[in-house]
């Protein structure tokens, strides 16, 4: 698709700097596109990996707390959950990923912490349900660090490569098609006063 | 010190009440978007759901997938997980590399 302009010296060699810097622009979209491809990837297993392990365990964490609720009164149960004083710190910063700012959550757990509440209205499948709870806890922030992450950068990606495919399929054919046309035209220009002044000097000299 | 919330039914979240995490029990889909927009007000850092909220709230959510935080993660529910997180990260990675790459180390 040829761009609309004028062809004369000056359109041309402003073409022509629009094509270096829409191919510079190009080069590092492409390298961006390409370490972003990368860390993508890597996260995208991890994510995966820790995603399987957190629903099994969780799975088994959910089965002690059920079958834990069956035996006891459930006031009782609600009291012992508020006495709880293994309370989950956590701290959310950001962190810096090519362009993109994406979650970075640390975790502070008390991991001998007493769970505070009494012994003698809670069941000891209470204290084992949570137990497995707190061992999950601390992989369901990284999870969620993760998760978040392939979706930010999935999302940029999808942008890049949006951009990199319009300046290599379009911007950059075009403009090198306009340049050709351009400078076609202008040759075409040079010959044909070439050819006029031979002609008038053949007239001139005939008179 | 920044907060998370689990918004679910009442015997998935329960437990978490435990940690200090704001275990928020809903019945039902106009529950689980009022719960979920309070939570976002509330300015909790990470909020879980489960996957019925997840359905409930898509749209909610969707507001928030661009942006750092809130950061909204999918778990399953006492009753199991349906695979809802797996295939969003499928849709994450089909968007981004402009084909699935995933489905085939899923089968094997």
């Amino acid at each position: 698709m040829r761009l609309r302009a004028n062809p004369n010296r000056m359109q041309l060699l402003r073409l022509k700097r629009r094509l270096v810097l829409a191919k510079r622009g190009h080069k590092l979209l492409k390298d961006k596109q390409e370490e972003l491809m990368r860390r993508f990837l890597g996260l995208v297993h991890r994510a995966r990996a820790l995603r399987e392990e957190v629903e099994a365990e969780l799975a088994v964490a959910y089965r002690a707390f059920v079958s834990a609720r069956f035996e006891m009164d459930g006031s009782a149960m609600e009291a012992a959950l508020a006495f709880s004083q293994r309370v989950v710190e956590l701290h959310a910063d950001r962190e810096q990923v090519m362009n993109l700012k994406v979650p970075k959550f640390t975790v502070e757990f008390p991991a001998d912490a007493e769970f505070g509440y009494g012994f003698h209205e809670t069941t000891a499948e209470l204290d084992r349900a949570l137990e497995l709870y707190a061992a999950v806890i601390p992989k369901l922030m990284t999870l969620a660090e993760q998760e978040k992450g392939v979706q930010l950068l999935a999302a940029e990606l999808e942008k890049t490569r949006r951009r990199v495919n319009a300046l290599e399929h379009i911007l950059v054919p075009s403009l090198e098609e306009t340049i050709r046309f351009i400078s076609d035209r202008l040759s075409e220009l040079e010959r044909e006063t070439a050819t006029r002044l031979m002609k008038v000097k053949e007239m001139v000299r005939a008179h | 010190m920044s907060k998370i919330a689990f918004i679910g039914d009442r015997d998935s979240v329960w437990g978490f009440r435990a940690f200090g995490i704001a275990a928020i029990p809903v019945a039902d889909v106009e529950g689980a978007r009022r719960a979920f927009a309070a939570a976002v007000r509330a300015d909790h850092s990470i909020i879980f759901v489960t996957e019925n909220v997840y359905e409930a709230c898509a749209e909610q959510i969707a507001e928030y997938r661009d942006a750092p935080l809130p950061t909204v993660t999918v778990l399953p529910n006492v009753t199991g997980s349906r695979g809802l997180a797996a295939t969003e990260i499928h849709g994450a990675v089909s968007a981004a590399v402009g084909a699935d790459i995933l489905t085939d180390t899923t089968k094997g």
